[in-house]
């Protein structure tokens, strides 16, 4: 345990300015998040009869909410900017902690040292990746959970925890992305052997594996996706696709449906017909369009997985950056 | 592994860098254990290369090496354990003091002694306190080297430790290193291009140039071996100008007077030039 803590206080002290940046921008997130919460709590606790979301049934704000209204919508715009943006925080501290790991000690020579004083440089590598784990980790989770507590802030009728408001842009995934981006970090840094270089490649391929990972995330998704109509009480689900199944049973995309310059005439409910004259009297209906969605309750598990896989693609690359660092140049 | 046997060999050794630059090219070495061995050559003459090859950090294009009988690229950990090295520019951790470089490198070698390289640190009234950067050069060496101690390992290699240091922190180095290596025993390498410096500390020389190994012998049998001729002579190793212009040359076995060390390093690089230069 002392030889933990011992090489936790020397791993700081290497990447201390760094950190303590980090630090300092994810405290000032979090306040200020913290802040919006309060704010828009603040209003939906002191007017408890004012649904800001209406329902269907619904079709206007009970008299002397307007006001009350305005103030939640316009606390609910900023908070919104920030949540739908505040997750590449994540991306952002993975890089920053991560491509010092390796790169720096090559870059100021300090590798030399390390390499010859340990006996396995994979061995310095899994105990500097171990810290840089729980830095991202320590600095993220605080944001993971800050941004879940605004969401619920945001959404006063929804149970978030069966919802996908906001889905990709609360909760753990932030950490894993941290995780992946640490790994990019790392091996990036692992080849090339220079912190600002690395910074700039490593912000490219933090892009396009973010944009491979959520694709395949997005086709893992499509294959457990349940079909469902678009007047059915859906929640909040994940929208994974939408589709038009025909009178006959067949289904087919909408590109496929409408691709060939079909015309057809549709109804509240998505009933497809032929003519308008049968859409308005609701007969013989030619198709229906349907959606394809992940409903809400399966929210905790999809969003486990999906942290899983970004986290594990960031574990890959660290394996990677061992297997860089083992054998290259220590300048 | 017995006393006799070398504590650094290497056979037929060849390190090709890109572009087909040969950095080293048939090194053939046996180093006994024990006393300090000078490595000496001009700027790229492959004396770092050669060191690094050793400490497993290039990989020979062609031919072995070995550490006390084992091979760098096969076996690193085991290789490393038998090691301390002293890089050519002494680069410390810019966030840690002089303590924290020992407490970190007890951390990479458990079997690192601090107490021994804090002592070592001691005695040269080295700031523990004091962050590695804050250091002067001469005192940055003298911690990378306490570093290199502090492993007690049988071999130390010293990679041009000497290169940015002044007369008198050079002096001290050596003081520290003479003593150490004495005191315990072990072996050391050291390359520089400064004869002078390492003439009192070594007892063997090897002279490096283009890429090949020009002498190798004990300082005192070197110097016994060879003589100055101030004209050309039928064994001569390689001619050169003298400091007054002159043109001497360097002769194995007698001359007109005994060649200083200086002379020996120099007679024979001039010989690697020109054989160069005829390939």
């Amino acid at each position: 345990m002392t030889g933990a803590l011992t090489w936790a206080r020397l791993s700081f002290a290497q990447q201390r300015w760094e950190i303590l940046l980090l630090g300092l921008g994810v405290v000032a997130a979090i306040a200020l998040m913290l802040w919006m919460t309060s704010q828009l709590l603040g209003i939906t606790a002191a007017y408890p009869e004012c649904n800001f979301f209406l329902t269907e049934d619904q079709v206007a704000l009970p008299a002397g909410c307007e006001l009350a209204s305005q103030s939640f919508f316009s606390s609910y715009s900023n908070a919104e900017i920030f949540l739908r943006n505040g997750w590449l925080l994540g991306f952002g501290v993975g890089l920053i902690v991560g491509i010092p790991l390796v790169a720096r000690d090559i870059e100021q020579g300090t590798a030399q040292l390390a390499w010859t004083l340990g006996r396995s440089r994979t061995r310095w590598l899994l105990r500097r990746i171990a810290f840089g784990v729980l830095v991202v980790v320590v600095l993220l989770a605080g944001l993971a959970v800050m941004t879940d507590l605004l969401g619920a802030a945001m959404q006063p009728n929804d149970d978030l925890s069966r919802s996908f408001h906001f889905e990709g842009n609360r909760g753990v995934i932030i950490v894993a992305r941290g995780i992946l981006a640490l790994g990019v970090g790392v091996l990036v840094g692992a080849i090339l052997g220079r912190q600002l270089p690395a910074l700039l490649l490593g912000l490219m391929v933090t892009g396009l594996l973010y944009a491979a990972v959520t694709f395949a995330i997005g086709r893992w998704n499509e294959t457990e996706a349940v079909e469902a109509w678009y007047d059915q009480d859906l929640g909040a689900p994940l929208f994974v696709g939408s589709g038009v199944r025909l009178a006959s049973g067949e289904r087919l995309s909408m590109v496929e449906f409408y691709g060939d310059g079909s015309e057809a005439f549709q109804s509240d409910d998505g009933h497809l017909y032929a003519t308008a004259a049968d859409a308005a009297a609701e007969r013989d209906p030619i198709g229906q369009e349907y959606i394809l969605v992940i409903p809400g309750e399966r929210y905790p598990e999809i969003m486990a997985r999906a942290s899983l896989v970004t986290a594990g693609a960031g574990v890959l690359l660290m394996i990677g950056a061992g297997l860089v660092t083992s054998r290259r140049r220590p300048n | 592994m017995s006393t006799t046997d070398p504590v650094l060999e290497t056979h037929d050794l060849a390190k090709r860098y890109r572009r087909n630059v040969w950095a080293l090219q048939g090194i053939d070495l046996e180093l006994p254990a024990g006393g300090i061995t000078a490595l000496v050559g001009p700027n790229a003459a492959g004396k770092s290369t050669l060191i690094k090859t050793w400490v497993g950090f290039e990989r020979p294009t062609r031919g072995s090496v070995r550490v006390a009988g084992i091979d760098p690229w096969k076996d690193r950990p085991a290789a490393l354990e038998q090691l301390g090295y002293v890089p050519q520019s002494p680069a410390l951790y810019d966030g840690l003091s002089v303590s924290d470089h020992l407490d970190l490198a007890r951390q990479l070698r458990p079997t690192f002694d601090r107490d021994y390289a804090r002592g070592r640190l001691a005695q040269l009234d080295i700031p523990a306190d004091r962050g590695g950067r804050d250091l002067s050069g001469g005192q940055q060496a003298q911690v990378a080297l306490a570093l290199a101690l502090g492993t007690r390992a049988p071999i130390l290699l010293l990679d041009e430790p000497l290169a940015s240091l002044d007369p008198l922190a050079r002096r001290e180095f050596l003081h520290v290193l003479t003593d150490a290596v004495r005191g315990d025993g072990a072996t050391a390498l050291l390359s520089s291009h400064i004869v002078t410096d390492v003439e009192q500390s070594c007892d063997r020389l090897i002279v490096l140039g283009v890429g090949r190994v020009l002498l190798h012998e004990t300082v005192a049998g070197a110097m016994a071996a060879h003589a100055i001729s101030t004209t050309t002579h039928p064994d001569a190793v390689a001619g050169f100008g003298a400091p007054d212009g002159s043109r001497i040359w360097l002769v194995r076995g007698t001359g007109e007077r005994p060649a200083t060390l200086d002379e020996v390093v120099l007679g024979y690089l001039a010989s690697g030039r020109s054989t160069a230069a005829a390939a």
